[in-house]
C-alpha cells in the first residue's frame, strides 16, 4: 500500500513539474477533464497504462471511475440514464454494438482514419465495425478459442497430441479413444462438453458449414441444416458419452477443474483462461493447437473481447482526449502490457512477439495468435446479439444439454424466436 | 414441551431439530471449510469438511486485496446511522398508524405496503434522477437519509407489534394525563424491545448486504462499502476459495450482532412483568 | 383508537415525506416509461398500450406469471407454518441449547447466495447430488430437480430451497412476537395440563395472529418478486434459464438491463404489481376473520 502511494505521490510531482515545463515553453495544450470508465478496475486493466497515461498527457486530467466487472452493467446504465457516463470506457463488444446503433457511442471510423495505421493491427481491430462502416470502439482486448489437452492423459493413453491440422472428425474419433468407462460410472472423458455459445455450440455450429446469422446479420441460419447438423454432433457426444455432460462438470468443480485434473482429455478452451489455469492448476501439463477445420477445409476460431468505446455526449474537447486515450492504448508500449497480462490478447502485430515468447503454459500460444489470424470470427455479433443469443442459450440448454427436447425441435423454435427479434429491430 | 412430556417424544423432538438444522447450517459450513482450502483441495472429490492442510492464506490475500479496514469503518458508520434512523422512525410511524384514527390512516398503510410491491429494478433509475437532482451524488446521503424517513418493512414490523400489546396501556396512560409522544417515548418504545431488536438485525443485515445502492451511487474508492469492495474480487479470476473468504467476512459481523440481539428479542413483556 | 387525530399525522409525518419525496416521483416515471419506447438513452418515446399489449400477447409473461403464482402457493404456507413451529418450539422454556439451535435456524438468511447457490445445486445434481443418493438408499428413481421436464418440479424445488433461506427471517419475527405471551398464562395452562398442541393453537397462536399476518403478507410479497434464488441457482441470466421456470422478475431484469428495453420492462414490472396488489388486499380482506389485534 505504502509503496504504492509513493509512487502516486512520485506522478503526481512528475505531472506536475511537467506541466510547469510545458508551461513555461508556451506550448501548453488546453487542460481537459477525461473520464475514465473502469469495470473491473485495475483487475482488468492493468494500473500500469493509466498510471503511465497520466504521466505522459499532463493537459488531461483524469478521472478514474471504478466498478466491478460482473456489477458494471446496472451502473453504467443508470449513468447513461442520468447522463453521468464516462467520456470513455469499455465493454463486450456485443454491448458496443448495440450502443452505435442507440447513438450512445461515437463513430471512431474517422479518427481510425485520421491518427491509424491499421496495416499494424489485426483485423480484430475492427472487431465493432458495422457492415455500413461505423466502428463503433476499438478493442480492449480480443479473446479467442483453442483446442487444450491435457498431455498426461494424452501419454498415459498411448495417443498421439492433436494437431494443427485436426479437423472435427478427429476430435470426435479421438475423444471416443480417449473415453474410459469403469462399468457404467464414467472415469475419464474425451472432451469437455461445453455448451456456452463461444467454446461451445457456436464453433460446432461453423465448423459444420452453418452460423447462426447470414453474413447481413438479419437473417437466421438456424434453419440450414449445416447449423442442426453441427449442434446434433454435440449432442451426441454427451449422449453417447464421450464428451462430459453438465451434471458431471458441475459435480467436478467445473469444466477447468475437471480438464486439469484429467478427468477429461481435451476442451475448447479461451485464451484469457490461461491465468485461471496458471493460479489453480500450475502443475497440470497441457498445451493447445488451433481450433480443429471445419469440414469445408476452413478454419474457425471464434473470439470474443472488450471494446473501448467513446461517449457521443461527451464534449468535443473530452472526445479527443478519450481518443488520445485510446490512441495510447493502441500505441506499441501499452499493447505490450497488454500482451504481458495474459488475460486477453492485444490487436496491434507488434505485441505478438510478446505473448508468442511469455514462456507460460500453454507454450504453443501461436494456437491463439495465428488462429486468429488464420480463421478469427465474431459470434455473429449485431446490435441484437445479446437479445437473440440468450433466446439461442435456451433452447441449445433444452435441447444439446439436457436432451427434454430434439435438437431440430429447438432449432426450428431458435429459428422462429431469433428472425422476429431480427424482424423487430430492423 | 413440558415436565410430562413422555421422553421418546422428547427424543424425537430433538432428532428432528437437530437433523433440521444440520440441512439449515450445511452450506454455511461448506463455505467456512471452502475458505480454508488451498488450491488444490477445493476440487477434491470427495470434498472434505475439515480441509487438509488447513489454509488461512485466503483471508490474507483478501485483506491485502481490498482497501479493508476503511471499507469496514464505511460500513459501520453507514449502518449505525441507518440503524438509528430506521428504528425511530419506523416506531414512530408504526405508533401513529397504530394508535390514531385518522382519516388518511388506511390510505397510507396501504401505500406503505404498495411501496414493496413495486420491482426495484424499474425504479432504480427514476431515484438515482432525484439524487442527482440534489447534488449529492458520490456521497453516503442516498445510502442513509431515506433511513430516516421510515421503510414499509420496519413500519410494518413495528405495527404489527405495537397492535398486539394490550390496548389498556394506552388507555390507563391517557387517563394518567399522559400525551401521546410521552405514551410513545415512555411505555410503547421500551415494550417494543424484542421486535425493536429483530428489525435492527434486519437493518444491519440489509444495509451491510446492500451493494446495489453504494455501486450506484459512489464513485470515490475511499467512500467504498466493505461488500462493495469484496464485489471487486470476482473481477479478477479467482478461484472459490478467495470467494468464499470474501463471502464469510461479509457473513461473520451480521452472525455476531444476529447474537448479540437474540437475547433481546425473546426476552418482551413476559420478563418486564406487565400482564395483558 | 383515539381521536386524537393530528396526532396520527404527526406521528406518520416522516413517511409521507418519504412518499412525496423520494417514492412518489419514481412510481410515476416507471407508469410513465411502461408507455413509451425508452433505451435509457434517447428520451422516451410515447407508444400508448403497445407495451402492455405486447407484453400480454408474450407467452413468456404468462409462462412467468404461472410460475411465480406456484411459486408463492408453494413457499408461502410452507414459510409460514415451518417458521411458526420452529419458533414455537425454539421458544420453549424447557428446550436445551435453545440459543444454538436460533442461531442454527437462522444462519440460512445470512449465508449468501454465493455459497448456498453452489451448494444447493451440488446437492440437486442428477447424476451426483446428494439429494439422489439418499433417495437411491431406497430404491427411490433420480430425480432431475432443477432441470426436469416438468416445470411443477423445478418450480417446487426452488421454492423449497427459498423457504430454507428465508424460514429464519419470519421466525425471528414470530419469536418476537411470541414474547407477548405472558409466561404465567402458558405456565397455568400447562398446569391445568393443556397439551402442547393446545398451547400452540389456542394460547400462543391467537396473540401471534398479527405477526403471522405479517409473515404471510411479507412472503408472498417477496415470493412474488423471486429473483435471487433464481440467479442463485441457475448462476445468472446470461446461462439461459429455461422459458419453462422464468419468473417476473427475471425478465424486468433482462429487459432493462441487458437489453435496455424499459418500456417493457415497466408495463411488465405494472401488471405484477397489480397482481400482488389484488393477493394483498384480499388477505386484508380476511384479516379480521383471523388476525386478533388487542
Amino acid at each position: 500500500m505504502k509503496k504504492r502511494q509513493s509512487i502516486f505521490v512520485l506522478l503526481v510531482a512528475l505531472v506536475l513539474v511537467m506541466s510547469l515545463v510545458v508551461v513555461g515553453h508556451g506550448q501548453t495544450k488546453k487542460p481537459v477533464k477525461l473520464k475514465i470508465g473502469l469495470p473491473g478496475s485495475y483487475d482488468v486493466t492493468s494500473k500500469d497504462i493509466i498510471d503511465k497515461f497520466i504521466a505522459t498527457h499532463p493537459h488531461i486530467n483524469v478521472e478514474i471511475q471504478e466498478a466491478p466487472w460482473g456489477d458494471f452493467t446496472s451502473k453504467i446504465a443508470t449513468q447513461i440514464a442520468g447522463n453521468t457516463m464516462p467520456d470513455v470506457w469499455f465493454q463486450e463488444n456485443a454491448v458496443i454494438l448495440g450502443y452505435g446503433q442507440r447513438g450512445v457511442a461515437e463513430d471512431l471510423a474517422p479518427y481510425i482514419a485520421r491518427d491509424l495505421n491499421v496495416d499494424e493491427y489485426i483485423d480484430g481491430l475492427f472487431s465493432a465495425r458495422t457492415p455500413e462502416g461505423k466502428v463503433w470502439g476499438v478493442p480492449h482486448g480480443i479473446n479467442p478459442v483453442a483446442l487444450a489437452y491435457n498431455k498426461t492423459v494424452f501419454e498415459e493413453a498411448g495417443v498421439p497430441f492433436p494437431t494443427d491440422d485436426w479437423t472435427y472428425a478427429d476430435l470426435i474419433e479421438t475423444a471416443k479413444k480417449l473415453t474410459v468407462k469403469e462399468g457404467d460410472e464414467p472415469k475419464r472423458f474425451g472432451f469437455i462438453g461445453a455448451y456456452a455459445i463461444t467454446n461451445g455450440w457456436f464453433p460446432w455450429i461453423k465448423q459444420a458449414g452453418g452460423s447462426a446469422l447470414d453474413e447481413t446479420k438479419t437473417k437466421s441460419m438456424f434453419d440450414d441444416p449445416r447449423t442442426v447438423a453441427g449442434l446434433k454432433q454435440l449432442r451426441q457426444g454427451i449422449e453417447e458419452g464421450y464428451f462430459t455432460n453438465v451434471d458431471f462438470n458441475k459435480a467436478h468443480g467445473g469444466d477447468l477443474a475437471v480438464f486439469a485434473s484429467g478427468k477429461a482429455a481435451m476442451h475448447f478452451m479461451q485464451y484469457s483462461l490461461q491465468v485461471n489455469m496458471q493460479n489453480q492448476f500450475p502443475d497440470t501439463d497441457w498445451d493447445v493447437v488451433k481450433m480443429p477445420k471445419a469440414v469445408n477445409g476452413e478454419r474457425y476460431v471464434p473470439m470474443v473481447g472488450n471494446t473501448w468505446l467513446i461517449s457521443s455526449r461527451a464534449s468535443k474537447d473530452a472526445k479527443e482526449a478519450a481518443w488520445e486515450f485510446l490512441r495510447f492504448y493502441l500505441s506499441d508500449e501499452v499493447q505490450d502490457i497488454v500482451a504481458a497480462s495474459g488475460s486477453t490478447l492485444p490487436v496491434k502485430k507488434s505485441a505478438y512477439a510478446v505473448v508468442e515468447n511469455a514462456g507460460t503454459k500453454p507454450l504453443n500460444k501461436k494456437a491463439y495468435t495465428e488462429g486468429i489470424a488464420e480463421g478469427g470470427v465474431t459470434l455473429d455479433e449485431n446490435a441484437t446479439w445479446n437479445e437473440w443469443r440468450l433466446l439461442v442459450q435456451q433452447q441449445v440448454n433444452e435441447s444439446v444439454v439436457h436432451g427434454k427436447i430434439s435438437v431440430e425441435e429447438a432449432a426450428a423454435e431458435i429459428h422462429k424466436r431469433v428472425q422476429a427479434v431480427l424482424d423487430e429491430n430492423k | 414441551m413440558n415436565k410430562r412430556t413422555p421422553l421418546f417424544l422428547k427424543l424425537l423432538l430433538y432428532v428432528l431439530l437437530i437433523a433440521g438444522a444440520v440441512v439449515m447450517v450445511f452450506p454455511f459450513v461448506w463455505m467456512i471449510s471452502t475458505s480454508l482450502k488451498t488450491v488444490g483441495a477445493i476440487a477434491e472429490m470427495p470434498p472434505r469438511i475439515i480441509p487438509k492442510p488447513l489454509d488461512f492464506s485466503n483471508y490474507e490475500t483478501v485483506w491485502n486485496k481490498v482497501n479493508f479496514a476503511r471499507y469496514t469503518l464505511n460500513s459501520f458508520i453507514i449502518v449505525g446511522l441507518d440503524m438509528v434512523g430506521a428504528l425511530i422512525s419506523s416506531s414512530l410511524v408504526a405508533f401513529g398508524l397504530a394508535m390514531f384514527d385518522f382519516k388518511l390512516r388506511n390510505v397510507i398503510f396501504v401505500v406503505m405496503l404498495a411501496t414493496m410491491m413495486v420491482p426495484g429494478q424499474v425504479t432504480m433509475i427514476p431515484t438515482y434522477l432525484i439524487w442527482k437532482q440534489f447534488r449529492v451524488l458520490d456521497t453516503w446521503y442516498p445510502l442513509i437519509v431515506p433511513s430516516y424517513l421510515g421503510g414499509a418493512f420496519g413500519i410494518f414490523l413495528m405495527h404489527q407489534y405495537m397492535k398486539s400489546l394490550p390496548k389498556e396501556l394506552y388507555e390507563s396512560a391517557v387517563i394518567d394525563g399522559c400525551s401521546p409522544p410521552g405514551i410513545f417515548f415512555r411505555i410503547y418504545l421500551p415494550l417494543s424491545k424484542p421486535a425493536l431488536s429483530a428489525l435492527g438485525v434486519f437493518t444491519f443485515m440489509g444495509v451491510w448486504n446492500n451493494t446495489v445502492g453504494p455501486l450506484i451511487y459512489l464513485q470515490t474508492r475511499s467512500k467504498y462499502t466493505l461488500p462493495l469492495g469484496l464485489l471487486f474480487l470476482k473481477s479478477e479470476n479467482v478461484n472459490q476459495a478467495l470467494m468464499m473468504a470474501g463471502a464469510v467476512i461479509i457473513t461473520l459481523p451480521v452472525v455476531i450482532v444476529y447474537l448479540l440481539a437474540q437475547k433481546h428479542f425473546v426476552q418482551g413483556i413476559a420478563s418486564t412483568g406487565l400482564k395483558g | 383508537m383515539h381521536n386524537q387525530r393530528h396526532w396520527g399525522y404527526i406521528f406518520t409525518l416522516p413517511f409521507v415525506i418519504n412518499v412525496i419525496v423520494f417514492l412518489l416521483f419514481p412510481i410515476v416515471f416507471s407508469a410513465y416509461i411502461s408507455f413509451t419506447q425508452y433505451d435509457l438513452f434517447n428520451p422516451p418515446k410515447w407508444i400508448g398500450l403497445t407495451n402492455w399489449i405486447n407484453v400480454l400477447k408474450k407467452q413468456e409473461f404468462w409462462l412467468s406469471m404461472r410460475n411465480v403464482s406456484v411459486f408463492a402457493l408453494i413457499f408461502v404456507p410452507i414459510q409460514t407454518a415451518l417458521a411458526f413451529l420452529i419458533a414455537f418450539l425454539l421458544n420453549q422454556a424447557a428446550l436445551r441449547a435453545k440459543s444454538l439451535f436460533r442461531l442454527f435456524y437462522f444462519l440460512p438468511v445470512v449465508t449468501p447466495w454465493l455459497a448456498a447457490g453452489v451448494v444447493w445445486s451440488w446437492m440437486f445434481n442428477y447424476q451426483y447430488g446428494v439429494i439422489n443418493w439418499f433417495l437411491g438408499l431406497f430404491g427411490i428413481n433420480p430425480v432431475n430437480w432443477l432441470y426436469h421436464k416438468s416445470w411443477v418440479v423445478v418450480i417446487t424445488s426452488i421454492a423449497l430451497v427459498n423457504v430454507w433461506k428465508g424460514m429464519g427471517q419470519s421466525m425471528v419475527i414470530l419469536l418476537a412476537g411470541m414474547q407477548n405471551v405472558p409466561q404465567e398464562v402458558l405456565e397455568s395452562a400447562q398446569i391445568d395440563g393443556a397439551s402442547g398442541w393446545k398451547q400452540l393453537t389456542h394460547i400462543v397462536f391467537p396473540i401471534v395472529t398479527p405477526m403471522v399476518y405479517m409473515v404471510m403478507i411479507l412472503s408472498t410479497i417477496s415470493a412474488f418478486q423471486a429473483f435471487d434464488v433464481f440467479l442463485g441457482l441457475f448462476g445468472g441470466i446470461t446461462t439461459g434459464i429455461s422459458e419453462q421456470v422464468m419468473v417476473p422478475n427475471l425478465t424486468i431484469y433482462r429487459d432493462s438491463f441487458l437489453l435496455f428495453k424499459m418500456g417493457p420492462a415497466s408495463a411488465t414490472a405494472w401488471l405484477l404489481f397489480f397482481v400482488i396488489l389484488a393477493i394483498t388486499l384480499f388477505q386484508r380482506y380476511f384479516e379480521k376473520r383471523w388476525v386478533h389485534y388487542e
